[in-house]
């Protein structure tokens, strides 16, 4: 602070002015040059024309009153300190002083010499902060929008360049096909015969357009986990017949190095659950690198294991190769890393191969790893989940836990699907695949049975609602886009939600009671209506279905028939014909104009067959005559409606 | 249907010389080819007269392929062909699009005959609708006929 402060005391009141004079004056250091002024408009004057350090202000003057007087003083010189002196004693009025920009708020009645000397020095030091705060401020909000600009304009350009990527991947595929294709025809003598020497280069060819395609696939997939846009379809699968048409891709690359590939898969293997393409895709680049690697004639090794500590199958990749060192193998997985090894022997691909092999894997539920030693060969493994409920959900919690998300809460979202009987059991496969594409690749679909799926989401509860919109909409387009018939409705149904900050023992075993007891629920809930007026039939018909796992409704005349088939909404319909009231074939003109019944698959009996003809014409699925064979109209039902089964 | 016992397949692409590779593996497999290079072509012929075997790319001049197919599936004279879509497009929406269809989905890369060749030899051993495949290969959900 300066030795000199120039203080600017505006106070109309003479005697008021001498004391706060003569305070000041007694003070040595810093030393106070004061100047007075008795109105606003004199206050006004003097601090256009002078330079002030201060500004000393008392309310009350002959020309402004109050409040306003400290606007107007704080207007004219918003970087000036000002302490207001006043005679009233109020403290929302002192609150508003500093609310409007005054530093300080003294009663002249108790202003002491000290603590006017005070409240100047502290009016002037956080004056400075204040002025140091707003600059300070002013620079980061600018900043701010610096960054701004710059987030957006890196956001188009990655956009741009990811565009370009796709663009040019899919691009290349075309014309490295007609390549492949035509070196392939030549090389099996379709187009002539060719010597030894000749299928040599065409193998070449044939060889090198595959590296190349396979790093466009790299460069592919690598964007599309960048951008978050790589869908999983995760289903049951056999681990053996992935691993054979992994052999089948790599026959050829394997036999011009004279590399022998052996695999053991033993048969107690249980299935995987998984996304095979992607899994076929990890187990090839793990295999062509170790292809590469091997020196010639040494095999290189696909296999896979259960685990049975762990509940999990591993799969690995053995080569008899140079393998890695362990510094090298730290650095193994991180995109466009090539080890210097690899850059002294061989130069092909991004280095992308290992690290979208471990994220492809963790898509799965799984871990990628290695394990190897200079001079000793190298074995990559990964592991999979079996297909089975409770290691799935355990797996997929702990790949939660190792997971920063913003919510630590699990939703659940219970679908399912209404058969509308004219798309048949394919159905579950295009919902299961819809639903698995609609949720994040973090998220878990399980299938309870063909026409209800368990969907575990993390997300707040309230998030749910946004979610179950997107697959409605999502949903309806997709079925208005279905040429081959109507595809089932999807109901959904919130589930409990569950805290991730719980053991993960006791949320594998809470959601699996949840799991068990949809499949409880839905092991009887095909539902049947059984239309006759011959009671006797209804009767003995229903004892075979229930056994069979359907639910039975019944009605015994045409009329109460299509209003049970409006309010049951059954997944199919046994119609009798000739029934009091409304015949069968009334009420199947019935159905045909509501939407809620018009895809009730019905399933004619009669003991005319007259009537077959007009009943298959009027929207029948099947015609059976009776007596009836319970075995073909079981066989009939079956197409239909099947009963949920686990 | 072709009318005579030589089955055959109809390739809608827009590159001539993938045509020329896909139609010489065709012919080997004992397959009477035709083709049109746009999707305008490509309908007219079908509808002339439909072949057993639809193959189509995505991207094709005068409409989509993924159009032209739901197209042919809604026509009742097409809707039981049995349909491939060929493309280089690997993303979500185009293959749930060709299951949607019941359409095959198979991925336009170099080792596209590994797909297709097997493919077209299980549907030739078929005198219906084909039961849906391996997803590691090529994928489609069959129309069903419960009649």
């Amino acid at each position: 602070m300066s030795d000199v402060l120039r203080v600017l005391l505006v106070e109309d009141d003479p005697g008021q002015v001498e004391l706060t004079q003569r305070r000041l004056a007694k003070v040595v250091v810093p030393q106070f040059v004061v100047e007075h002024a008795g109105t606003l408009a004199a206050a006004t004057m003097q601090l256009s024309d002078s330079n002030f350090d201060v500004i000393l202000l008392d309310l009350g003057l002959p020309d402004s009153h109050g409040i306003d007087t400290l606007r107007s003083i704080h207007s004219q010189s918003p970087h000036l300190p000002i302490v207001v002196v006043t005679s009233q004693d109020d403290e929302s009025i002192a609150l508003e002083t500093l609310e409007q920009g005054a530093q300080h708020y003294l009663i002249k009645t108790a202003v002491t010499s000290e603590l006017l000397v005070r409240s100047i020095e502290y009016a002037i030091g956080r004056q400075r902060i204040s002025a140091e705060n707003k600059r300070l401020f002013s620079e980061v909000q600018t900043a701010n929008q610096q960054l701004r600009e710059k987030n957006a304009n890196l956001a188009r350009v990655y956009q741009t360049a990811q565009q370009f990527v796709d663009n040019v991947s899919h691009d290349f595929r075309t014309p490295l096909t007609v390549i492949k294709e035509f070196s392939s025809i030549m090389r099996e003598g379709l187009a002539g015969q060719v010597n030894s020497q000749q299928q040599e280069f065409l193998d070449t060819i044939s060889d090198r357009v595959d590296d190349l395609a396979m790093m466009v696939d790299d460069m592919l997939d690598a964007s599309k986990l960048e951008a978050g846009m790589l869908c999983c379809w995760r289903r049951e699968a056999s681990l053996g017949e992935i691993v054979n048409q992994v052999q089948r891709t790599l026959q050829r690359k394997a036999a011009l190095k004279n590399i022998p590939i052996e695999v053991e898969i033993p048969a107690n293997v249980p299935a995987v659950f998984c996304d095979s393409e992607k899994i076929c895709r990890v187990l090839i680049n793990l295999a062509v690198n170790a292809i590469k690697f091997s020196p010639e004639g040494k095999p290189v090794r696909i296999w896979g294991r259960y685990d049975t500590d762990h509940a999990e199958i591993q799969v690995g990749v053995t080569d008899q190769g140079p393998g890695i060192s362990p510094e090298n193998q730290a650095r193994l997985f991180q995109r466009f890393h090539q080890l210097e090894e690899t850059i002294l022997e061989n130069s092909q691909g991004f280095g992308l191969g290992l690290a979208i092999a471990r994220e492809l894997v963790q898509l799965n539920l799984g871990e990628l790893n290695v394990k190897s030693q200079l001079g000793q060969g190298s074995t990559f493994f990964f592991t999979l989940s079996p297909a089975e409920p409770r290691q799935l959900i355990a797996k997929h919690l702990w790949r939660l836990e190792q997971l920063s998300a913003s919510s630590n809460q699990l939703c659940s979202l219970v679908v399912r699907s209404r058969r509308n009987g004219e798309f048949g059991t394919e159905a579950s496969t295009v919902i299961d695949e819809f639903l698995q594409h609609m949720v994040r690749n973090n998220d878990l679909v399980l299938t309870i049975n063909q026409r209800v799926w368990l969907a575990l989401v993390r997300c707040p509860p309230n998030e749910l609602d946004e979610l179950v919109n997107r697959l409605q909409t999502n949903w309806q387009q997709q079925s208005r886009a279905c040429p081959a018939g109507q595809l089932p409705d999807l109901y959904f149904e919130k589930g409990p939600a569950y805290a991730l900050t719980e053991q993960l023992a006791g949320l594998t075993e809470q959601l699996m009671d949840q799991y068990q007891q949809l499949q409880q629920v839905q092991n009887c809930c095909t539902k049947v209506l059984l239309v006759d007026d011959d009671r006797d039939i209804v009767r003995g018909l229903a004892v075979r279905l229930k056994a069979d796992g359907y639910e039975i409704s019944s009605a015994h005349d045409g009329v109460s028939g299509f209003e049970a088939a409006m309010r049951i909404r059954p997944d199919a319909m046994i119609l009798d014909m000739r029934m009091p009231g409304m015949n069968g074939m009334e009420v199947m003109s019935q159905m045909s104009q509501h939407p809620e019944t018009r895809n009730i698959p019905v399933i004619v009996l009669s003991a005319s067959l007259r009537d077959q003809q007009p009943a298959l014409d009027k929207g029948a699925r099947y015609f059976l005559d009776k007596p009836c064979d319970p075995r073909t109209l079981l066989a009939a039902l079956h197409t239909v409606a099947a009963p949920s089964t686990n | 249907m072709a009318a005579h016992s030589q089955k055959s397949i109809f390739i809608a692409d827009d590159d001539s010389q993938l045509v020329r590779a896909l139609s010489i593996r065709c012919q080997r497999l004992g397959l009477n080819v035709r083709n049109a290079y746009d999707s305008v072509t490509a309908l007219t012929h079908i509808h002339a007269q439909p072949p057993d075997f639809i193959c189509l790319d995505v991207n094709l001049p005068g409409g989509n392929g993924l159009s032209l197919c739901e197209m042919l599936c809604s026509d009742d004279r097409t809707a039981r062909i049995p349909k491939i879509i060929l493309t280089g497009r690997s993303d979500p929406d185009t293959i749930r699009r060709c299951h949607t269809m019941c359409a095959y989905y198979v991925e336009k890369s170099p080792n596209v005959w590994d797909r297709l060749g097997p493919l077209l030899c299980e549907l030739l051993g078929q005198q219906t609708a084909p039961q849906a495949c391996s997803a590691t290969t090529s994928f489609a959900i069959p129309t069903t006929d419960n009649s």
